[in-house]
Formats: structure tokens, C-alpha cells, sequence
């Protein structure tokens, strides 16, 4: 193993994600190299600096009025019955069918107004938005919702879901998340392209209506 | 490796909940009144959880004030989904989810507005108000923390500070597991450097 595959899979070594045989060779290679001895050695500095660091961190100001004002102001009720806790596959499967459908009819009433600054508020507005967003940001962070909601409704009951099925739909996913990656990283360089945007949406409306009609199906199981 | 959301649920800081010595079976009741509308019982949940969550946002945008704005978003949008938690769940984890996404959310939301933060010309480093006695290794690690670009702090910070996976990050985060390494690998090659000058 040389110098520059050795440090391009330090990631993996120290993150305990190489094979064996691999790690044979690298640690081999590591005995006889001191500069790549002292490449793992910053690395692992720096994990265990990282690992040190303090997750809880109290904020210098109460946050609390803040929030409770929001949320009064905007009268939103969190509430569902009682009784959905009982039933939590039916009220998710329904819930996630109506996120997902105001989602797409958003979209598409969006898109259709070119330019949605100052429209009004859609009738199917219980999806939730920071007030602060953009209207093309709002759009984006809707999907964004509805992808990871429906993502986390598939990992909590793929276990329900027969292998071929699942193995289908996480196929798809894969290819959807290769796409929005690609399409992503273009738009790092040109992030104010209209096509390359319009992509990126019509990607995640591909997933969503992927992951609709999977939850749409084990609703009716 | 640090568990991805581990909180002591008995803290509340000026919030009533801490009166009964909060726990589990405390939270559960919590969640289910304030589904119901409780505000009273959504602030005990904001008093257990409120410095976890605002130390991920810390942690993932790098000032103060951002971080703070976020921490009040999350909650925002997390009594506004209340009715999606599962009670079979760590209403911890749940909540947790709803925070990091809400903080990527921002952060691409920020990118299409063309104001992504530039992290050495904008960003102060974390100011932690509980950090007066923390080690300068730590310090040195924060200030480096905020050079990163964005995706990569936002891996680097939810891999090997708060101790998630790449699967799991790329479920909360929506981006694909490759991408999630290649944004890990990029943050801790910036970050090597930066703390070897």
C-alpha cells in the first residue's frame, strides 16, 4: 500500500469500516511509514477532541416566551386524538398521505404561479414553515419534510414490509439520492439555475410519490 | 462513541418541570397532554430538552444567535408535528430529528438565498456562555470548526461529535451515505490543517 491510499483510507481505519485485509496492509505499512504514522495520530487527535466536546449547551437568553408566542400566535394545535396513539399505523399512514398530497398540490400551485412571492396562503397550509423562509426555499424545505417524515415512517416499519418489496423501493431511493446528489453538487457551482432546481424538485417529487405509494399500499395491508 | 441524544430528564432551568424529577413515564405524559394542546406541558418538555437541542444547533451553524433562532424553530416545529411522534419512540431521539432537520433545512434555504454563511468572514466561533473553563484544545477546535463549509460541518458535527452513523445521518439529513463520507473526510482533512497551523 503507498503513502496516498494508506491516508485516503485513514477515514475508514480509524472509524473501525475497513476489512480485515485491508486493515492488514494498512497497519503494515503504517510500522514502516512515520509520516503516515503521524497523519493517524492527528486524526485521532482530533476525534477524541471532538468526542469531548460538551452536547448540551444552555442558551445565554430564555427561549421559552419566544416560542410560546409563535406558537400561540399561530394557533396551531399539535393536537390529534387521544385514541391515534392506539392506532399510531392508521394516523401515520394518513397523516403522511395528507402531508404528502398539500406538499404536491403546493408545488404544483406554486410552480404554477411562476414567481409565488406574495401569494396567498394555500388552503392546505397545516404543512409547517419557519416564518422566515422563502417562498422557492419553502417549496424545497416542504419536500425536505414530507422526504424525511415518509423516510422515517419506511425505517420504523420495514421489518412489516416484504424483502422484495423493500429491497425495490430502497433500490429506487438509491438512485433518487444519486440523482439529488449529482444535481446537488452542480448547484453548489451554479445555485441560482432555474433547470437545475426544477431537476432537483422533480427529483424529490419522484421519491415522494415513490415513498407515497408505499405507504399507501401497507395502509390497505 | 457519545449516544445521539442522551439527556438528563430531570433538568429545567427556570421551568416548572423539574418539580417532580421529570423521567421517562413524566415525558410520556407530557407529550400526550401536550398533544392535547397542553402549552404548560410543552414548556416542562422545552425545560428537559432545551440545552440539547440548542447545543446541536450550536454545534451545526457556529454562532450564538443563529443558534438560538433555530433552537426556537425546532421547538416551533416540533409541537406543530406533535401528532407524528410515535409514542413507541425516544420522544429525545424524535425531537432531536426535528431540531437537525430544521438547522439543514435553514442552511439550504440560506444557500438559495445566496447568503450562505462564510464561515471565516462571518461566523464568530461557538460562544458557549458555560464554556469559560473548557480546555484551549477545545477552543482551537470550535474556532477551526467554524472555517468548514456548511455540509461538511453539518456531517462532521453530527458523526463525530454527536456520534451518529452514515446511514443514520443520511436518513436525517436526506443526502446519500457516500456523500456523507466524502463531507466527513473533506471536514476532517480542513480540520487537520487548520489545528496543524
Amino acid at each position: 500500500m503507498r503513502c496516498q491510499e494508506v491516508r485516503e483510507r485513514l477515514d475508514d481505519f480509524v472509524d473501525g469500516h475497513l476489512a480485515p485485509d485491508d486493515v492488514a496492509d494498512l497497519k503494515s505499512h503504517l510500522a514502516g511509514c512515520e509520516g503516515c504514522r503521524e497523519e493517524e495520530r492527528e486524526l485521532r487527535d482530533l476525534l477524541s477532541r471532538a468526542s469531548s466536546l460538551k452536547a448540551e449547551a444552555a442558551p445565554a437568553r430564555d427561549l421559552w416566551p419566544g416560542i410560546r408566542e409563535r406558537i400561540e400566535r399561530r394557533g396551531v394545535a399539535a393536537v390529534f386524538n387521544a385514541d391515534s396513539w392506539s392506532s399510531w399505523r392508521t394516523g401515520a399512514a394518513l397523516a403522511a398521505t395528507v402531508l404528502i398530497v398539500a406538499v404536491i398540490a403546493t408545488v404544483f400551485y406554486r410552480m404554477g404561479q411562476g414567481s409565488a412571492t406574495g401569494s396567498a396562503p394555500s388552503p392546505m397550509q397545516p404543512i409547517t414553515v419557519s416564518d422566515r423562509e422563502t417562498s422557492s426555499g419553502l417549496v424545497q424545505d416542504e419536500f425536505d419534510e414530507a422526504r424525511l417524515e415518509l423516510r422515517g415512517w419506511l425505517e420504523h416499519n420495514r421489518e412489516s414490509l416484504p424483502p422484495e418489496t423493500l429491497q425495490n423501493v430502497e433500490e429506487n431511493l438509491k438512485i433518487i439520492d444519486d440523482s439529488v446528489a449529482e444535481i446537488q453538487v452542480a448547484l453548489d457551482q451554479n445555485p441560482a439555475s432555474p433547470g437545475l432546481n426544477r431537476m432537483l424538485l422533480a427529483a424529490y417529487r419522484r421519491e415522494v410519490e415513490l415513498l407515497q405509494r408505499v405507504n399507501a399500499w401497507y395502509a390497505r395491508m | 462513541m457519545r449516544q445521539a441524544m442522551t439527556v438528563n430528564e430531570t433538568e429545567h432551568e427556570g421551568h416548572a418541570a423539574g418539580e417532580t424529577g421529570g423521567g421517562g413515564a413524566e415525558v410520556g405524559s407530557w407529550v400526550r397532554r401536550a398533544r392535547e394542546g397542553d402549552v404548560e406541558a410543552f414548556e416542562r418538555i422545552y425545560g428537559i430538552y432545551h440545552r440539547r437541542i440548542h447545543g446541536l444547533c450550536l454545534r451545526m451553524v457556529g454562532d450564538a444567535a443563529s443558534a438560538e433562532e433555530l433552537t426556537q424553530d425546532s421547538f416551533v416545529r416540533a409541537w406543530q408535528k406533535l401528532h407524528l411522534y410515535e409514542p413507541a419512540w425516544s420522544f429525545g431521539s424524535w425531537l432531536y430529528k426535528v431540531a437537525a432537520n430544521v438547522v439543514l433545512s435553514d442552511r439550504r434555504a440560506s444557500r438559495r438565498r445566496t447568503r450562505w454563511i462564510v464561515a471565516d468572514q462571518e461566523t464568530e466561533p461557538v460562544a458557549d456562555p458555560e464554556s469559560s473553563a473548557r480546555p484551549d484544545a477545545s477552543l482551537d477546535l470550535e474556532k477551526a470548526m467554524a472555517q468548514l463549509p456548511p455540509k461538511a460541518r453539518a456531517v462532521f458535527v453530527l458523526h463525530d461529535v454527536e456520534g451518529h452513523q452514515h446511514q443514520e445521518i443520511a436518513r436525517l439529513t436526506g443526502i446519500a451515505v457516500g456523500t456523507s463520507k466524502a463531507q466527513l473526510h473533506r471536514a476532517r482533512r480542513i480540520l487537520r490543517e487548520a489545528l496543524r497551523s
